[in-house]
């Protein structure tokens, strides 16, 4: 077997030898083919993000061996480790990760500067891997114009820049909604069929497993098994995954149980586990009918803090006639991952993103990153129930010094303003117009 | 070792040895990079040198390069070190090997961030193999340099 990473005996612990320590990695053991396609696949926690931190070498670990091209990287110095990260793999993040200040065309040609290429022939090559992602278009561009799925395909271009062997995708699906979660899995496929590039991929989410043929299932820092997908039947192996994820390794789960699983995790993409789990519960409460739809739709919308999920007043109704649809026609497990595959719901950041476009489409000025970060941050406070409307406009008129917006008290007021006409709580004077605005705002946030 | 050779003749071949000369640091450690990363460590033998003393030193001791990758403008230890001088030193470099008959068959590649055109001539005018300049390849580029000099072909 050609491998091209032998890991051997790996042991990692964070903060050993203090009360904190914890024991990330425990004695893995594997072998990556060169040419695979390969998932490591677990929970939060379970150790996946450090295996792929050990094998790009930001993470040292203690004890044992990774060769790449049988050549151990623990034996190489600082300066060499980054080399081998310039050149050797291309790690595409959840978060994107671009550079705010450099145009998407520089950004792309970063990492092959770092290697001492031209700047001329940089940027050469970087518009020819925008022209193969299909975003050459927005080369003059600078992240923050693009959205979500655009910024994860100037993700892969800039993993691709010195044309690494490897590449690895960090949850690479986790901010994206449904049609670009596809559009990111068809081009690892790519890479990996037409470029021959060993994929190494980290997710939580059984549906990134789509294409994988070598799933590394971890726990607690253990590879627990090894699977082959030999059997190219992607709906089968998908849905075998999707059961092992939701029944959370029992056999015992019921099918409400899972579906409330799935939907938990897929509605409420990009929040924390706490918040996902609490919701779980919820829809499973509604899926036994143990509480009713007014009683769950109530539920959902409350802060965290109080016994809550957070969901804004528009999100919990969408939310609640989802669920409901699912009770009423009795879908079976495979049925609720379908529709949600199609689903348009967003991921919590790419919502976030529209809103504040939305909100801030009237303001004159213009607005620095640290502004448009603030502003966001607000945004996700308010909606998550955590603050009220006062102290959206309190934080958006303090100075960007004092981690506010720094906008004027008049700026801040409308923009607050518009914020609570978008999330649909009722402003006491003049209901019948509010609900108007509320339908117009609902067409002018889809539009985005 | 024969007898090991001819039991496993395609995964012990002879490796082409490679000589990197050059003074970065940061050039000597990505030469060697992409061709590890790349898979290439079977095909492939580097050594480096960071002078050109240092690669007459170790020819004389015996290695025995097929190809020699060298800057124009590695820095010089002793006397002075205009670019005038280190360009002299390469140019007097490159004759001795070509007047070395036990390196008849060694390849020259001149890679180096000097591009002005008169100083690429003298040294094509002594036979050199190759004139790349750096930062003008990716490191797929360098490699397929490599692999197609003449005979070199794996």
């Amino acid at each position: 077997m050609d491998s091209i990473i032998k890991i051997e005996n790996v042991n990692l612990w964070y903060e050993k030898g203090k009360s904190t320590e914890v024991h990330a990695l425990n004695n893995v053991n594997i072998e990556i083919t060169r040419g695979d396609y390969v998932a490591f696949f677990g929970p939060s926690g379970c150790g996946k993000t450090t295996m792929l931190y050990a094998i790009s070498g930001i993470d040292r670990f203690q004890e044992g061996s990774i060769a790449i091209n049988g050549h151990d990287i623990s034996t190489l110095t600082n300066q060499e480790l980054a080399m081998f990260r310039q050149t050797g793999i291309g790690i595409v993040f959840q978060q994107f990760n671009l550079v705010p200040s450099l145009n998407i065309l520089k950004n792309v040609a970063l990492p092959m500067l770092f290697v001492g290429i031209t700047s001329e022939k940089a940027e050469i090559e970087a518009m020819k891997l925008l022209v193969r992602l299909n975003i050459a278009e927005y080369a003059d561009r600078y992240p923050n114009e693009l959205s979500g799925g655009q910024q994860q395909r100037v993700g892969i271009a800039r993993a691709l820049a010195n044309d690494p062997p490897i590449i690895i995708a960090d949850e690479p699906l986790g901010n994206l909604d449904s049609a670009n979660a596809q559009n990111v899995l068809k081009f690892l496929r790519e890479l990996n069929e037409k470029d021959g590039r060993t994929i190494i991929m980290v997710t939580h989410e059984a549906w990134s497993l789509r294409d994988v043929k070598t799933i590394f299932h971890m726990k607690d820092g253990v590879i627990t098994d090894e699977e082959r997908v030999e059997n190219k039947n992607v709906a089968e192996s998908l849905s075998k995954n999707l059961y092992k994820q939701l029944s959370g390794g029992s056999d015992h789960a019921t099918e409400e149980k899972m579906s409330a699983r799935l939907l938990a995790n897929f509605l409420l993409r990009g929040y924390s586990m706490d918040e996902i789990n609490r919701f779980e519960i919820l829809v499973g409460e509604r899926f036994e009918n143990k509480i009713t739809k007014a009683e769950f739709k109530v539920k959902i919308n409350r802060p965290f803090k109080d016994g809550g999920v957070g969901l804004w007043k528009k999100k919990s109704e969408r939310v609640t006639e989802y669920i409901e649809s699912v009770i009423e026609r009795r879908e079976d497990i495979h049925h609720v991952h379908n529709i949600i595959e199609k689903s348009p719901e967003l991921p919590i950041k790419e919502e976030i993103h529209h809103i504040r476009k939305w909100i801030v489409e009237d303001y004159a000025g213009k607005l620095s990153d640290m502004q448009v970060i603030a502003i966001e941050e607000v945004i996700a406070d308010r909606l998550k129930g955590s603050i009220d409307s006062g102290k959206v406009a309190e934080v958006l008129n303090l100075s960007v010094k004092k981690f506010g917006a720094g906008l004027s008290f008049r700026a801040a007021k409308l923009i607050s303003e518009k914020l609570e006409i978008l999330l649909g709580e009722e402003v006491p004077e003049a209901e019948e117009e509010t609900k108007k605005d509320t339908d117009s705002s609902e067409n002018s946030l889809k539009k985005l | 070792m024969h007898t090991f050779t001819r039991e496993r003749p395609i995964k012990l071949a002879k490796k082409t040895k490679i000589l990197f000369i050059d003074d970065d640091e940061m050039m000597k450690i990505y030469f060697r990079d992409i061709f590890w990363v790349h898979g290439r460590s079977d095909a492939y033998d580097i050594v480096i040198a960071s002078s050109f003393d240092e690669a007459e030193k170790m020819i004389e001791e015996g290695a025995h390069p097929d190809v020699i990758y060298m800057d124009v403008m590695v820095s010089l230890k002793t006397g002075k070190n205009s670019p005038d001088e280190r360009i002299k030193r390469s140019l007097e470099f490159v004759k001795k090997i070509k007047h070395n008959k036990s390196l008849h068959h060694t390849k020259i590649i001149i890679f180096s961030g000097q591009k002005e055109k008169l100083i690429e001539y003298e040294f094509h005018e002594l036979g050199i193999d190759g004139y790349l300049v750096k930062g003008e390849l990716m490191p797929k580029e360098i490699i397929s340099f490599t692999d197609n000099l003449n005979g070199l072909n794996h």
